[in-house]
């Protein structure tokens, strides 16, 4: 291969590790002759339009790959993950079994496939995978992370708030682990370090509109006038409202009636302003930070 | 030896098309609605997350088992001051905790949706519909209940 060609290869790599997808795109246009049908210009197109949440073109390019040079880890593992972002999860768990039939132990392959378990709702077989990845890799930021996802969808918040922050501590930057120990914070109710991960995941991936909205939504968490409906927040409101009632017919069955109405008109105003209150703290966030 | 953990188990369960509601906004069904409208509603979307056949039944059971407990609090309550407030309050909290089961029983496939990162779908039609549908025929069920008494 000439020495221009291979450079490019170079270059699409290098723009592709620092999360510049659309400029992989435009390297690999460059290419021409023996270089164009790399087994690294497939991997590379198809990781890129992964990425760039153009999954259907990464399934077309990377089984036109898969098809041309035979199988092999790397690109299963970008098909697999393709296939799960398009909703395709049986054909996901396919990619990914025969990427793991040729290394049983891969690491990233095993977390992929965790991945589509958690997607399918099975999240004791994606925890069993995630710790098979962890016994065959040290410690890293996707392990971490992983376990906090299947933390997640086990129900566990305050697991997947320990393994996000192991995961920072992993990758300080890592936008993924932001956004993990964010929406974990968020659930365990420390909404003010919740909103600092959530925000700083969202200026990382200026593209991602669900991170700017769960950044704006956790901002208003912080707003002074939010802070006597923290108990929404933390449990349940049908919990809470459940309390409401047993204290008010508690105080009324132990004779004590005034007590009782004086509380029940407290849990009223309280109600209105948890009606009233949000919708405005919205707004006036909103305007700020212009829709 | 073959190995267990590799094995394929992901069937074409999850219809990823289907777009389910937040449990959030359920509760507000139940609050207003009473069991009868919580029940639909949960049964409905626990269809479109694809929770298993034994635990949508297990939310059709507890709906059952929620409206028995209404009726019996109904006899019990219902006297010569007719629908008193303690009444209507006791009816309603039934309904909120056969709601918490039926979030429970959602909950671990909602969270594999919140993971496949799909957008959620509005209640705001269905759950007025099932709103004002379950609280009428609670109503109606009551009003049997009082004829035959």
């Amino acid at each position: 291969m000439n020495d221009p060609s291979e450079a490019r290869l170079r270059m699409a790599a290098h723009w592709l590790q620092i999360g510049r997808p659309e400029r992989v795109l435009d390297e690999l246009q460059g290419l021409s002759g023996d270089a164009a049908v790399d087994y690294r210009s497939y991997l590379f197109r198809g990781a890129a339009l992964h990425a760039l949440d153009r999954n259907a073109e990464a399934i077309d390019v990377l089984r036109d790959g898969l098809t041309l040079h035979g199988p092999f880890p790397a690109m299963l593992h970008v098909l697999g993950s393709s296939l799960r972002s398009e909703g395709r999860l049986p054909e996901a768990e396919a990619a990914f079994l025969q990427g793991l039939s040729l290394d049983p132990n891969d690491p990233d392959l095993l977390i992929g496939y965790a991945h589509v378990c958690l997607a399918a709702g099975q999240a004791e077989k994606a925890s069993a995978l995630v710790e098979r990845a962890a016994s065959h890799a040290p410690e890293s930021v996707a392990v971490s992370a992983a376990r906090a996802q299947v933390a997640f969808a086990l129900g566990k918040d305050r697991d997947m708030h320990r393994h996000s922050t192991e995961a920072l501590a992993h990758d300080p930057e890592d936008p993924n682990a932001r956004a993990l120990h964010g929406t974990a914070s968020m659930l365990t109710g420390n909404s003010r370090s919740g909103y600092r991960s959530l925000a700083s995941a969202a200026a990382a991936q200026p593209g991602d509109a669900d991170l700017r909205a769960a950044a704006r939504e956790a901002k208003m968490f912080n707003h002074p006038l939010m802070l006597p409906l923290r108990p929404f927040a933390r449990f349940n409101p049908l919990v809470v409202w459940v309390a409401a009632v047993a204290v008010i017919y508690g105080l009324r069955i132990a004779g004590l009636a005034p007590l009782s109405f004086a509380f029940a008109m407290f849990w009223l105003g309280f109600c209105v302003y948890s009606w009233v209150v949000p919708p405005l703290v919205r707004r006036w966030i909103n305007r700020k930070w212009g829709s | 030896m073959p190995d267990e953990l590799l094995r394929p188990t992901v069937g074409a369960g999850v219809d990823m098309s289907a777009r389910p509601w937040r449990l959030m906004s359920q509760t507000y069904v139940a609050f207003f609605g009473g069991v009868l409208a919580s029940t639909a509603v949960a049964y409905l979307n626990a269809g479109r997350l694809g929770v298993d056949a034994a635990k949508r039944r297990l939310i059709l059971l507890t709906g059952l088992a929620g409206l028995l407990a209404v009726i019996g609090l109904f006899v019990l309550l219902y006297g010569d001051s007719g629908v008193t407030s303690g009444l209507r309050v006791s009816i309603r909290v039934v309904a909120v905790l056969c709601c918490l089961a039926q979030l429970r029983l959602q909950r671990p496939m909602d969270r594999a949706f919140q993971l496949r990162g799909a957008d959620y779908g509005s209640l705001w039609g269905v759950g007025i519909a099932a709103t004002i549908g379950g609280a009428v025929a609670e109503a109606l069920i009551l009003l049997l209940v009082t004829v035959v008494l």
